[in-house]
């Protein structure tokens, strides 16, 4: 046995002198286990001892004992199987041949001290489950030298869950105690380096409080937790609530209006029935439609051929002028297939609350058109059989089919040409991060206009991110902790602030331990129960959105002047154009960052309220006759008072496309490991 | 020892041997008339000498493998030489590539070459 060599156990109550197991207490006895530690000589001692701690049969950590290593390895402490308990270590030290060792790591550990404790507890949380953290540094024994200054430093934690255990070597601190929490006490033993030429072994086993919140904040968030944006649920609930409302039928087969495009969480379970009879509702009826409409002057020509019609033979003469008329017939048709196709035939984009107006429009007109035909053409076959020839026949179903022709010309006209060309501006924020674009936007209506906004917005907006409205708060205490402190370790505010003092506590457990940061965390705290407080104070009176503005437009009116006298903005925006933006956003329920977009983002130029006018003027100055085209080097000039826009035309290249077939089989590669050449 | 740790860009002296290598003009797979040295090289300021599978220990252009009878082995240039200079090209720092492009240039090589154990102990 080496004569320094001293069973320590950690343990709760004072007569823990057996090597047996004791539960060490949770958070409650946690004070009461430094209390009874540090009065207990018998407990204090603590070895510190490199990595070599060894166990020896009466070493036991509740039903740890698989995790137990030998000395030469790490020690894991694997609390497998015991949540919810505190493990008690016992562990044997011989540091005789340890003892160079231990000075060495003493160093080190000593300067880590503070930030190797507290960085161990918060990035314990990073993935692993920590259990109990025993840690506790030790010097010699103090049976043995009386220079051992009894001070154990351990740090008990509450209920453990499984997990990895650890042991940290710590050069004890001299004669304080660590200040500590109510959750844990910390008792600093002091390894004496002054007595270097001593052996002293430094374990290391802690027992850090259990910071379970961790947990939280390493999960996934859902979605949009913004009260302000809408998320994907009320998007979804917006799409299936209103199913049936609309019928929107498109235009000869149609497509572009009845699917949804808002995304796939449209398929899940709310949207059932209802939802996809919408969707497909239009498609459907406009197909049927167009189907009838084109079948229908083919019918016409048919039925007499098929005798369905009884017509005499001679009726059914058919000389070159009918035939002529047939072939236009059959030509026309095929047009307005093709016609329908190319500009119709599309899977649709959106399902919209109200009916599409223009398309409804157009299909009625189709619906009248062919049914009116139809009407006529069976009151002549039925009463006028015997007059009958089969060219009239034909140029009946030939005038129908131009009838179709001009509607499905109407339809291109009204669906797609009318609002192409831009009347309006239409600008959009996000609310949240603020984010705006501008558009122009031609003649729509409001859900198409929506639709068509959409379409912009997942291709051109920036990608949302939720995580970036959650940073500022942490980097703002961080940004003070770096300010005061850049890894600052505090050995003397412990010094000063005794042991349990919480405040001082938390400073240590944070990332720094500057303790003027743990004041001020703990200030702002109560800062904000104050101000809730007063807030809950004042006289709930309901007030509308102006007036609203008006009371909240003070308390930032400073700040917003002084930001807009630095950006030189203040002549564009008056106090009552910035009262009713504020009111607009309060209405709307919109983010402080959105609000604030209008004075930060210094584009398009309609965005500033003075250009606003019904007419603007602008001269232009060219060299060239006004009136003709565009070409390749020509340069114009707009003016307007001081602003002036040059343009210049350039041709777009002409693009080359040419094929190159990449051979898969020669598309190999070969690793060279030693790059050697032949010369 | 400096000339086998050179760092590539700093000023070096030492002692070498003038290898002349005359080139023989072979014909390749193809048929075309190549002149032919007869050794590989390695190494360069882009490769890593570390991963050298003879274990180099700079960046210098090595001497990989001689051929018999090659007009390098007449010469006298042997295996783990290292090339200092190529017809008044500097080879401590270059690429590989350019190592290749100046040994194939011409068809007669003045080369200043060191050698372990004989151009210094």
């Amino acid at each position: 046995m080496y004569d320094n060599m001293t069973t320590y156990m950690l343990s709760d109550s004072p007569e823990s002198g057996s090597g047996s197991n004791h539960q060490i207490g949770g958070g409650g006895n946690s004070s009461s286990n430094a209390n009874s530690l540090i009065g207990s000589p018998r407990s204090t001692p603590v070895f510190g001892n490199g990595h070599a701690l060894k166990t020896n049969g009466g070493l036991m950590m509740n039903g740890s004992s698989s995790g137990v290593k030998d000395m030469a390895g790490h020690q894991m402490w694997n609390n497998v199987g015991h949540s919810q308990q505190q493990q008690q270590q016992v562990i044997q030290v011989p540091s005789q041949q340890q003892h160079h060792r231990n000075n060495v790591v003493n160093v080190d550990d000593r300067e880590e001290n503070q930030s190797l404790r507290s960085d161990h507890s918060n990035s314990m949380g990073g993935g692993l489950s920590s259990s109990n953290r025993i840690q506790s540094s030790s010097s010699r024994s103090s049976r043995h030298h009386q220079h051992g200054r009894p001070l154990a430093s351990t740090q008990s934690n509450k209920s453990s869950s499984s997990g990895h255990h650890r042991s940290h070597r710590r050069a004890g601190h001299r004669d304080h105690p660590i200040s500590s929490s109510p959750m844990q006490t910390s008792a600093v033993l002091n390894g004496d380096r002054a007595n270097n030429g001593q052996h002293q072994e430094v374990i290391e086993v802690q027992i850090l409080p259990q910071d379970d919140g961790w947990g939280d904040n390493a999960t996934a968030l859902t979605g949009n937790t913004s009260v302000a944006s809408g998320s994907m649920d009320d998007v979804s609930r917006l799409g299936g609530g209103d199913g049936g409302r609309g019928v929107g039928d498109g235009g000869p087969n149609d497509p572009a209006w009845s699917s949804n495009a808002m995304g796939q969480f449209q398929s899940h379970s709310n949207l059932g029935w209802n939802f996809k009879c919408q969707r497909y509702l239009g498609s459907i009826t406009a197909a049927v439609l167009a189907v009838l409409a084109v079948m229908t002057p083919v019918a016409m020509v048919l039925l007499p051929r098929m005798q369905i019609v009884p017509l005499r033979s001679e009726q059914l003469r058919c000389p070159a002028e009918c035939e002529g008329l047939l072939i236009t017939l059959t030509v026309k048709l095929v047009l307005l297939i093709l016609g329908s196709w190319a500009v119709f035939w599309r899977p649709t984009r959106a399902t919209m609350p109200r009916i599409f107006f223009l398309r409804t429009l157009v299909l009625l007109l189709v619906f009248v058109t062919t049914f009116a035909y139809c009407l006529f053409y069976g009151v002549r076959v039925v009463e006028q059989q015997d007059q009958l020839d089969y060219k009239a026949i034909v140029t009946f179903a030939l005038s129908l089919v131009d009838a179709l022709l001009f509607v499905h010309y109407a339809a291109v006209l009204l669906l797609e040409i009318r609002q192409m060309p831009p009347r309006y501006y239409l600008h959009v924020i996000r609310s949240p991060d603020g984010i705006s674009r501008g558009y122009p936007i031609g003649a729509i209506s409001i859900q198409r206009a929506a639709v068509w906004l959409l379409d912009k917005y997942y291709t051109e907006f920036p990608i949302y991110n939720p995580f970036l409205e959650r940073l500022p708060p942490r980097r703002s205490r961080s940004k003070l902790a770096h300010s005061s402190s850049f890894k600052f370790y505090d050995l003397d505010a412990q010094n000063n602030h005794g042991s349990l003092n919480p405040a001082n506590a938390r400073g240590v457990l944070s990332t720094t331990s500057s303790s003027t940061t743990a004041r001020r965390n703990n200030s702002s705290h109560n800062e904000r129960f104050y101000e809730e407080h007063e807030y809950e104070r004042r006289p709930a009176v309901p007030m509308d959105p102006y007036e609203a503005a008006q009371a909240i437009f003070p308390s930032m009116a400073r700040p917003l002047q002084k930001y807009l006298r630095i950006t030189r903005q203040q002549p564009r925006h008056t106090v009552e154009s910035i009262l009713q933006h504020l009111a607009i956003c309060l209405s709307h329920d919109l983010s402080a960052r959105a609000f604030v977009e209008k004075f930060l983002a210094a584009s398009p130029v309609m965005q500033n309220d003075k250009e606003k006018c019904p007419i603007q003027t602008w001269s232009l100055v060219c060299d060239v006759l006004l009136s003709r085209g565009i070409e390749d080097g020509t340069v114009f000039q707009l003016r307007q008072g001081d602003v002036s826009l040059l343009c210049r035309i350039s041709n777009l290249p002409h693009f080359n496309i040419t094929e190159e077939i990449i051979e898969p089989k020669s598309n190999k590669f070969v690793l060279r490991l030693s790059s050697e050449t032949s010369v | 020892m400096s000339t086998f740790f050179h760092q590539a860009g700093t000023a070096m002296e030492c002692l070498s041997i003038p290898i002349t290598l005359h080139k023989e003009s072979v014909l390749d797979h193809e048929g075309r008339e190549v002149h032919r040295c007869g050794f590989k090289i390695g190494g360069g300021i882009d490769q890593d000498f570390r991963k050298s599978p003879q274990n180099y220990s700079d960046n210098g252009i090595y001497v990989t493998e001689v051929q018999e009878s090659s007009p390098a082995a007449k010469a006298g240039l042997r295996v783990n030489d290292k090339i200092l200079q190529c017809n008044g090209y500097d080879l401590t720092m270059c690429t590989h590539k350019k190592a290749v492009d100046y040994i194939k240039k011409y068809p007669v090589l003045n080369m200043l070459v060191a050698r372990k154990g004989v151009t210094h102990s």
